[in-house]
Parts: C-alpha cells; sequence; structure tokens
C-alpha cells in the first residue's frame, strides 16, 4: 500500500486539496445522516466520530474554516511575507478539536493502518511523541510482515515501502503548522545513517529531495545554521558517488540536464549561505557574477561561461511593437536605462484567470497568479524606485474571445494588467504566427518571438510563466527568479535593496565627483 | 401543512406536462433566485425534463408497458467566474427548492474564495443553430396506442408461429439553463438557451421456434410518423423465414452487400475519430500522419483522400432528416468530415477553436452525421454479385488497432449467400476482422442513403441520428464461423 495515496503529504499545504477532501469527506458522511431537502445539523459534536476518517474530516473542516476566518480578518495578500507565520502554532480551536476527536486513539495500540490519517492529525493535536510511537509502529509493521510470514515481500519491496513511509512521515513534519524542522531534520539524518554503503543513485536522489525540502524550509524561517549544514551534506553525499552512480543521479534529474544543474547548483548556494552571496553583490555585479559562475563550475563541471543562468549578461532591449506603457508604443527604451529593472514575464494565463465551463471553455483558476500579483504590488510599494516592467505578447485569442486583430487583444490584456493593479509598465508585443494550410488552418507561433527570443538563455530560464530578471543600472541581469512568490520575498528585497543602494551610492558619487577639466 | 402542497408538477399523474415549457422554466427558476441568499450573487438554474413512453416484448408477450417523466433541477450558488457549490432536486414546490439552494450554499460555503476576478470582457454572443427536432407525432403516441402497436406486431409473427421481441420507445425532453446574473443583465457565465426535442425508436427481432432463423429490422428518428412499425415487424418476419437453416461456409475474403444497418454499424468505430482533432494531433487514432519537425507539430491527415472519392460523410443542422440538436458554441455551418473521400474536417472543441485556430467556434463532432450514397439498389447489387454474402447487421463491434480502425464483431439476424446474382442460401453467421477503413476503399457499389437505426444518445441524453446507404464492398474479411443466430 502506498501510504502517500492516502493522504498526500504535500497537500496539507495547499488549500484545493484540503478542500477536495474536506468536501469528498464531508459529503460522504453527511449524506447518510442526513433526510432529504433536511437543513443538515452543522452543530455535530466530534466526540461521536466513531472513525478516523469521520475525524479527519471534523479537524480538517475546523482547520478549514479558520483558515477562511482569519483570511476574511486579514487579507495577507497585501502584507510583505513573514517567516514567523510558518512557525506560528494552529488557531486553538483547531488545536482542541484534533485533541478532542484523536483522545480515543492511543498511539500504542491503534490499528497502523490508519497510520497516514492519523499521524498528521496527531500533529495537529500537539501529539507529537503519539506521532513518533505511531510512526515507529509502521516502520515496525514492515520488518514484522518481512520476518514472518511466507508470503512476505522480497527485500526490495520492503526497502521501498520503508522508503515510502519515512518520505510520508518526513512530509508530513514539514508541512506541519508549525513546520517541525528539528524532527524532520533528525529523520532525515537517521535514513542517511541507515541507507547501506555504498550509496546508490536511488538513495541519493531520495536523500537530496529531503535535504532540499529541509533547505527551502529552512530558508523560509531563515535558518541559516540549517540551511548550510543540509547543504553541505547534500554535496558530500553527490561528491561520494562513483562516476557511474553520479551519471545515473543525473539521469533521474530528466533528460536535458536542466533538472540535475539547478539542483547541483541550489546544494552548492545552499552550503555556501546566503550572506556571502549578498556580501558579493553588494560589492558590485562583476563580483558577484564571477561567485555565481564559479558555484556553477562547481556544482556542474562546466566553465562559467556556460551557465544556462544569464547572470551577468547585457539585458536586451525590449520591443514593444503593440504596446510599450499605457497608452502607446512610443515610451522610453526598456528596460530603462540608469534605473535598477524588474523584468517579469508574465505567465500568460494569469491575464486569463477564470475558470468557465463550456462552450466558453476556459482555463482553470490559477491561484499563482493572484500571488504572483500580490508579490509584485508589495515590491512596487516598498521599493518605489524599481521599475517593473511586464512583458507579454499575443496569442490569437484572448480568454473566451476571438479578438479581431492582435492590437486588439494587446488593449485586452493590458486592460487585464490593470484592472488586477499589477505594478508596472506593460511591453506587449505581436507575436508571429504562422498558419498551416487548409484544411488543417493551425496557427503555430513562430520560434523567433520578439523579446521572448532575446531573453532565451539557455534551458534553465526559458522567459514566460512568470520568470523574472533583476537588471542593475547599467542593463546588466542580474538574478533570475527574483520576486513574484512570497517564499522568495526575503531574498528579492535583499537584492533590490542592494541594487538601489548601489544605485543611490553611484549618484551621489557622481554629485561629489570634481568636474573634469575641459 | 404539506410539504409539497404547492407542487405544479406532479410525478406520474396524467394531466401533468410531459416536459416543462419555455415559460415554466423561467417560473421555476425566478423562484428559485428568490431563495438565494448570504454569499455568492449568482443563481444559476439548470432544469431538464423529459418524458419517456415503452413498450418492450420478448417471446410474444408484452414484459414493459411503461409512460414515466422527471425532472431535474440542478442549482448553483456562486460568484460569476468563481466558485458554485451546487445541489439537485427532482421537486418543484417552495420547500423543496429552498432546500436544494441551501445545500448548494452549503457546499459553497466549504469551498475556497476565489479572489475576484479583475478584469472580465463581454461575453461573446454565440449563435445557436435552429434545428427542426420537434415532432407531434412522436409526442401524440400514447400508451394505448403503443400497446396496440405491440400487439399488431407481435401477431404478425406469431400467426406464422414465430417468437418475436422488440422494443419501441417515444421521448420528448427539454433543457435549460438560466443564470440569475445574466437576466439581471450583469456578466456572469453563461446560459444556455432552453431546447425542446423528441426521439423514437422501434426494433424487432423475429425468431423461430427452434433457433436456427433471426430476422431484425430496426429504426430511429426524432419523428415517430416517420417509422413504419409494421414494416419493419415484416422486415424482421421475412428475414427470419428465410434464414432458418442456415448452412455453413468457409470463413476467408467474400465481397459483400452491407445493408444501411450493417454500415452504420461498421463505420461507426471510424466516426468517433471524425470527432477527434485533438486526439489526432496528440498522435492517437487513424488520422495521424506523422511529426513535423520543422513545425514542431504532429501532422494529421486533413487534406488526404482517405477513403473511395463516392464518399461524403457530412452533417448540416438545417437537415430535416437529421435533426440534431444544437449546441451552444459549435458553430451552425455545415460540416463535411469526408468530402468525396478527402478528410476535410475533424470535430474540436471551442477551447481549441480559440487558441489553435484563432476561431470563434469549435466544430460539433459527428453526434449526426449523414453518408452519401448512389444510385444502385440493394436488389441490383444482388444481381452483379457472382459469388457474396448480403449481411443485414453487424454485432459487438470492438475497434482494437486505433490507427487502422481495424475492428472485430460478429454478422447477426440474417446472412446470406449470393451466388450468379441470387441469394442462393442462408449461411451461419460470422466473426469478422476488419477495418472501415479499408472497406470503404473497397467499394462497388453505393445505394440510396436511409435513416438506420442509431438509437445511442449523447452525454446529456440528446439523440444522435444516421442517414446511411447501403454498400458492396470487395474482400471482406470474415476470419471465423459462429454458431449464434
Amino acid at each position: 500500500m502506498r501510504i502517500r495515496e492516502l493522504w498526500p503529504a504535500r497537500a496539507l499545504a495547499r488549500r484545493a486539496p484540503w478542500l477536495a477532501a474536506v468536501a469528498m469527506v464531508v459529503c460522504s458522511t453527511g449524506a447518510s445522516a442526513q433526510t432529504r431537502f433536511v437543513l443538515a445539523d452543522t452543530t455535530v459534536d466530534v466526540g461521536k466520530y466513531t472513525t478516523v476518517e469521520e475525524c479527519a474530516a471534523a479537524v480538517l473542516r475546523v482547520k478549514h474554516g479558520m483558515e477562511r476566518h482569519e483570511r476574511k480578518v486579514v487579507w495577507k495578500d497585501t502584507l510583505p511575507f513573514d517567516p514567523h507565520d510558518l512557525m506560528a502554532p494552529l488557531p486553538e480551536a483547531t488545536i482542541a478539536t484534533a485533541r478532542r476527536c484523536t483522545a480515543r486513539y492511543a498511539a500504542a495500540t491503534v490499528p497502523v493502518t490508519d497510520f497516514a490519517i492519523l499521524f498528521p492529525l496527531y500533529l495537529i493535536a500537539d501529539r507529537d511523541a503519539d506521532a513518533a510511537t505511531l510512526a515507529k509502529r509502521r516502520l515496525a509493521a514492515i520488518s514484522t510482515a518481512r520476518g514472518t510470514k511466507p508470503a512476505s515481500p522480497p527485500a526490495a519491496a520492503a526497502k521501498e515501502e520503508r522508503t515510502a513511509v519515512l518520505d510520508s512521515v518526513f512530509t508530513f513534519y514539514m508541512d506541519a503548522q508549525p513546520a517541525r524542522v528539528s524532527p524532520a531534520e533528525s529523520l532525515v539524518v537517521a535514513f542517511d545513517r541507515s541507507v547501506p554503503r555504498p550509496l546508490q543513485a536511488g538513495d541519493v536522489h531520495e536523500l537530496l529531495k529531503m535535504y532540499g525540502m529541509l533547505g527551502n524550509q529552512a530558508a523560509k524561517i531563515m535558518d541559516s545554521t540549517t540551511l548550510k549544514a543540509r547543504g553541505a551534506r547534500a554535496v558530500a553525499l553527490v561528491d561520494s558517488l562513483s562516476p557511474g552512480e553520479l551519471e545515473v543521479l543525473k539521469d533521474k534529474f530528466g533528460e536535458d540536464g536542466a533538472g540535475w544543474k539547478a539542483t547541483f547548483l541550489g546544494m552548492h548556494m545552499m552550503q555556501a549561505g546566503l550572506g556571502v552571496m549578498l556580501d558579493s553583490l553588494r560589492r558590485s555585479t562583476a563580483a558577484f557574477a564571477a561567485y555565481m559562475g564559479g558555484l556553477w563550475t562547481e556544482s556542474t563541471g562546466e566553465r562559467p561561461e556556460a551557465s544556462e543562468y544569464p547572470i551577468g549578461k547585457t539585458a536586451p532591449r525590449l520591443v514593444g511593437n503593440l504596446l510599450s506603457g499605457k497608452d502607446s508604443a512610443a515610451g522610453p527604451p526598456r528596460p530603462v536605462p540608469g534605473k535598477v529593472n524588474l523584468v517579469v514575464f508574465v505567465d500568460g494565463m494569469c491575464t486569463d484567470v477564470v475558470p468557465l465551463p463550456p462552450p466558453y471553455h476556459l482555463v482553470t483558476n490559477v491561484q499563482h497568479c493572484y500571488e504572483d500579483m500580490s508579490e509584485l504590488r508589495r515590491l512596487a510599494a516598498r521599493f518605489p524606485a524599481l521599475e517593473i516592467t511586464l512583458v507579454d505578447r499575443t496569442r490569437g485569442s484572448y480568454m473566451y474571445l476571438h479578438p479581431q486583430s492582435a492590437a486588439e487583444e494587446a488593449s485586452l490584456i493590458a486592460k487585464s494588467l490593470e484592472a488586477h493593479r499589477v505594478p508596472g509598465t506593460p511591453v506587449i508585443s505581436a507575436s508571429a504566427f504562422l498558419r498551416v494550410a487548409a484544411p488543417d488552418r493551425r496557427l503555430i507561433p513562430k520560434t523567433e518571438q520578439p523579446n521572448f527570443t532575446a531573453y532565451q538563455f539557455g534551458k534553465i530560464f526559458v522567459p514566460g510563466g512568470g520568470q523574472s530578471l533583476l537588471v542593475d543600472q547599467d542593463g546588466v541581469i542580474v538574478f533570475s527568479g527574483i520576486g513574484t512568490s512570497a517564499e522568495s520575498d526575503w531574498i528579492s528585497s535583499q537584492m533590490i535593496g542592494i541594487l538601489l543602494a548601489r544605485q543611490t551610492a553611484s549618484a551621489g558619487a557622481d554629485r561629489s565627483a570634481p568636474a573634469s577639466p575641459r | 401543512m404539506s410539504r409539497h402542497r404547492d407542487r405544479p408538477y406532479r410525478l406520474g399523474a396524467t394531466d401533468a406536462p410531459r416536459i416543462l415549457s419555455r415559460e415554466e422554466c423561467d417560473a421555476i427558476a425566478e423562484r428559485v433566485f428568490r431563495f438565494a441568499r448570504g454569499r455568492g450573487s449568482d443563481t444559476r438554474v439548470g432544469i431538464f425534463s423529459w418524458w419517456q413512453g415503452e413498450m418492450r416484448w420478448g417471446r410474444n408477450r408484452v414484459s414493459l408497458a411503461s409512460d414515466r417523466r422527471d425532472l431535474r433541477i440542478e442549482i448553483w450558488r456562486g460568484s460569476p467566474f468563481g466558485s458554485y457549490g451546487s445541489a439537485t432536486t427532482n421537486q418543484v414546490d417552495d420547500v423543496s427548492l429552498e432546500a436544494a439552494v441551501r445545500a448548494a450554499e452549503r457546499e459553497l460555503d466549504l469551498m475556497e474564495e476565489d479572489p475576484p476576478a479583475a478584469y472580465l470582457p463581454p461575453l461573446p454572443t454565440l449563435d445557436v443553430p435552429k434545428t427542426a427536432i420537434w415532432s407531434d407525432a412522436t409526442v401524440g403516441l400514447t400508451t394505448e396506442a403503443r400497446g396496440e402497436m405491440a400487439r399488431a406486431l407481435v401477431d404478425s409473427a406469431e400467426g406464422k408461429g414465430m417468437l418475436s421481441a422488440g422494443y419501441a420507445e417515444v421521448r420528448a425532453a427539454a433543457k435549460a439553463v438560466i443564470s440569475s446574473e445574466i437576466r439581471a443583465g450583469r456578466p456572469a457565465m453563461f446560459e444556455t438557451p432552453y431546447s425542446a426535442w423528441t426521439h423514437a425508436q422501434c426494433s424487432m427481432t423475429v425468431r423461430d421456434a427452434t433457433g436456427t432463423g433471426s430476422g431484425w429490422a430496426g429504426l430511429s428518428s426524432y419523428d415517430w410518423g416517420k417509422i413504419d412499425a409494421p414494416a419493419l415487424a415484416e422486415r424482421a418476419l421475412d428475414k427470419c423465414l428465410r434464414s432458418r437453416n442456415p448452412v455453413g461456409l468457409e470463413p476467408g475474403r467474400y465481397t459483400v452487400i452491407l445493408e444501411p444497418q450493417a454500415v452504420a454499424d461498421l463505420i461507426e468505430p471510424l466516426v468517433y475519430w471524425l470527432g477527434a482533432r485533438e486526439r489526432a494531433e496528440s498522435g492517437n487514432g487513424p488520422f495521424v500522419l506523422g511529426s513535423d519537425d520543422a513545425l514542431h507539430i504532429t501532422r494529421t491527415k486533413l487534406g488526404l483522400k482517405v477513403v473511395d472519392e463516392r464518399i461524403t460523410i457530412s452533417h448540416d443542422y438545417a437537415d430535416p432528416a437529421l435533426g440534431i440538436v444544437p449546441e451552444v458554441g459549435a458553430g451552425s455551418a455545415p460540416v463535411s468530415w469526408i468530402d468525396h473521400g478527402v478528410l476535410s474536417a475533424l470535430s474540436y472543441s471551442r477551447e481549441y477553436g480559440l487558441g489553435m485556430l484563432g476561431e470563434q467556434y469549435g466544430l460539433r463532432g459527428t453526434t449526426g452525421y449523414r453518408m452519401s450514397g448512389g444510385e444502385s439498389s440493394i436488389a441490383e447489387m444482388i444481381r452483379t454479385t457472382k459469388r457474396g454474402l448480403l449481411v443485414t447487421r453487424l454485432w459487438n463491434v470492438g475497434q482494437f488497432d486505433e490507427s487502422s480502425v481495424l475492428c472485430t464483431g460478429l454478422t447477426r439476424d440474417g446472412l446470406w449467400l449470393i451466388e450468379n446474382g441470387k441469394i442462393t442460401k442462408p449461411v451461419k453467421n460470422f466473426r469478422f476482422t476488419e477495418s472501415p477503413l479499408f472497406v470503404l476503399n473497397s467499394i462497388e457499389a453505393l445505394g440510396t442513403p436511409v435513416p438506420v437505426f442509431r438509437p445511442t444518445r449523447s452525454g446529456s441524453g440528446e439523440l444522435m441520428p444516421a442517414i446511411v446507404p447501403p454498400l458492396k464492398a470487395r474482400d471482406f474479411s470474415f476470419t471465423s464461423l459462429v454458431d449464434a443466430v
């Protein structure tokens, strides 16, 4: 049995799966208790619930209700990302419901088949010791089955099951509120030690995934010690592989190489710590580019110039042949010379985030768009001197409409960005299409597209989908992936602040410099 | 107080309307709108009502005579372009409607609150094709008339000592989806205009008591007036009598004369692929040509000849013989999927039309179609056949290779050997292994297209009519003998 299938741990951190789980369980349990067309009794005593599924539904319902209530009181969309939020306890009502509901389930005696449902409930109820006990029993059940039953799974299957259980426990810890970083770290360290040596690529892949998640969580809560330590361990793990196993590991990240390169670079960045990176940026963009190039070489074995991140490259001038600025195509050049710029390649989906049923058929809701746009608004409010450029292109259709011209489509895109109050200057170019001969008649976007082609630097950075670039006052690209998510808020703010400080300092230096002799 | 005191629609009542009229749907929606409260400004009401009269018989005895009607009211509560909670009821009294509204609102309360849509351009006005899909003759076929008809059909078989089984159905249905926001002149998702349609079918199998002969005839249409039940019975009886005591024949490749029903049964899998452009461009099905490395797309066989040039498969909403229920957003122009043998169109969704073709409309699939024919009669086809088989219908047709649409199935209810221009003897049924594409490329003669039995209904219950000719084709592959009649 795949534990993760029962209650995908990642779902704990995402709202839609919560909703689906709540709706599914609540509806199915509620239906049997209702008389047709009679209002359901919502004042249910959770103490009467007899199954763990009912218990989970009740706790999720309360948790979800509390979250909804909180969002109605404080719409955090407009506030800077607060790393302490991740470590804050859950609302008392949620914890109390979980405690009442799980009171009858003793970790030492409850069936281990309920592990995947009960473990996160124990964490919500602050019964961490019971959660650990249950996890131990679940792990022991694997070895018991293997040792006593004649039809026991072979060793490989047992190992796979054990890895799956550990992965579930780890993910439950990481997704819990507040995040259980310490027990998760202990777990992954113990798992690391338990893996037989020499290490196989599959084991390292699993461990890197865990260390990566630990690193992400540590970065979010600004735990630089954990970040560095786990980065160093991840680098050491990869270094310990034989050349053959290393190639197997790389294959596990995908065929085009972008996956392992990005991961390995991330490991080295974790190991080095963010402080060094920011210090080099304070010195100059050239120093920062050299530092990042060195990390690239260290992590991939390739020359710094081969880096697939555009750091240190000159930002090409953007072409707004349909619209540049609010009104016309005759705006100033962008990125704006002499200023710090954030160039955002708008996710096409984010200008049409409305779900529509047939016959209009349009995209499903894209929650990340709202988050991206909120983050842009926060950055714009905090750094008024930052020049934000929103780059988009026509696609031949807009939401449920069939615009008569590219100009009309550009106008619709601009209206949408404006309505979403996305700060920045839109630069919209007309896409070039080929029309396949009738009766096929498909519109095929040409490979060469204004702006999007110029900013295509490699396999890792592909313009579009909300990707963004930070450009310094000299028009040199400093960093990609800046800004548009709450998790990257802190690092984004730091880098933008450094560049703006450099811009101010250089303006001051220019003013104080003696006039050159004529 | 009775909960259903004010119910205007009484299930099972003889004086109740069979389906709801446009005005009745509007009135129900207005009542539902009044019950809305709390979160969500839009109330959308989908009203689906149907009536169905059936008559089923077997071994010359009626086993089912029904006259049923019901309705389904789906209520959605939510924000335009945001989340909706929904509930369904089949009661239209105030208490039930309000309870359903509350249930939809409770579901909405469990849902994530979507941020409001920031910018919504006006929805386009989409054409709704006008079609002929209503028949008073269908709705007017009373329970008594159906009973008399069944008695007559059974009598004709029983009089000859045969066993008859059959099924007759008449149906009327209506649907409408009404939005409170749109009715108030504000933008919201959509409404589905009121539409009503009828559907009728009759099929009959006659077998001899010893189980050696079997005949079948059937027809479906939106108009009962176009179904000549006694003629169908006579045809089924005749086929039964002529198919008794069949002889075994070696499997192999034979020239075949496929009656219209057999043609419709054979090409059904092919018709499916005509409605799957997105699938073809994903590399699935018989109409994939290959990848175009220059454009990075998968090419289809659009524009290429795929079957005999005498074959055209098309539909037209205005075709009164077809009677296709309209679909909003699918366009209203006539479509030829295969035009004189050339694959000229594959159907697609409106989403595909907007995104991939830059067009306002999608292209509706082959829910109803007409296949072109020729001048030959079946009698003439038989006269010109030296050795071949006459096939009444095919059964249990399944596709097992999608790239060639290679299918397998059985002949059924009448198969005869033709020798030197004459039907000489009934033969035992065969299993065939053949592709409709191969058959449509081996045509020797085509007859006049006629409506056939295609009672399959689409997902939303609408009929899928077909008009198909008989055809004569060479080298049809029969792979084994089957003992069943």
